[in-house]
């Protein structure tokens, strides 16, 4: 019985930090922002640039944007598959992977969110290492 | 059985350097695997119909853009088959709206 009380107790509070983070990204609009620069600055990584190569980059971001926005607890309904789908074939590695990561941290600071907010969503995100790098 | 095999050669498929010309009552099967199609060509005759099949995990889109002809199709999801039927002749590029490498080029007689 504790447990549940427990866990109920979490979840309450998860919700409202969540929130909290999407606000902190600049909502909707900050978070396409984010999502915009660290577009450009994935194409422009010679490290990962080529796993974009086929990729339709305007459909990318809103995906992306959507994903990260329903992360962070805005009311957005990402659409898309499941990260082992989305990725399939890719035969992402590890440094490919942190590249992406250094790319996402560098488009969030140019776009003025807090350090303390960046590694929220990083450590959201974190758990999709496991599915997104094959090898 | 071997009635079939003349059946089955008036509807099959003669690749012919990396592309395909066919007849098989009209349609012809594509399959979309590994961000790509399974032929670079086809050469067809008006009135035929290319069945697409996702063979990937994830969602494709089929699009052709041309003065002439246009397709534009939904998202298709995996193991989704879309149909485009050629109704003008000339030389289309089919296009994948996810994939922007993907490309197949249909020369309609």
């Amino acid at each position: 019985m504790r447990a549940i009380i427990l866990a109920v107790a979490l979840l309450l509070t998860a919700a409202p930090a969540q929130a909290a983070l999407f606000d902190d990204l600049g909502g909707e609009a900050g978070i396409g922002h984010i999502v915009s620069l660290a577009a450009a600055r994935f194409l422009g990584d010679p490290r990962i640039a080529a796993t974009f190569g086929n990729t339709n980059m305007d459909r990318f971001q809103r995906m992306l944007t959507a994903q990260l926005c329903q992360v962070a607890g805005g009311p957005c309904l990402y659409k898309g598959h499941d990260m082992v789908a989305a990725h399939h074939g890719l035969d992402i590695n590890q440094a490919q992977f942190n590249a992406l990561v250094e790319d996402l941290q560098d488009a969030m600071t140019a776009s003025g969110v807090a350090y303390h907010a960046q590694n929220r969503l990083l450590a959201l995100l974190a758990p999709m290492q496991r599915d997104v790098v094959t090898r | 059985m071997r009635r079939g095999v003349p059946a089955l050669i008036l509807a099959g498929l003669a690749i012919i350097g990396g592309g395909a010309v066919l007849h098989a009552g009209g349609f012809i099967d594509v399959t979309q695997l590994n961000r790509a199609f399974s032929v670079a060509a086809l050469t067809l005759h008006v009135g035929d119909t290319v069945r697409f099949n996702n063979k990937d995990p994830f969602n494709h889109q089929i699009y052709v853009k041309s003065l002439d002809f246009n397709f534009d199709s939904p998202e298709q999801v995996p193991g989704e088959t879309v149909n485009l039927t050629f109704t003008k002749p000339g030389t289309f590029d089919v296009q994948c709206g996810i994939h922007p490498r993907m490309h197949l080029s249909v020369t309609v007689q």
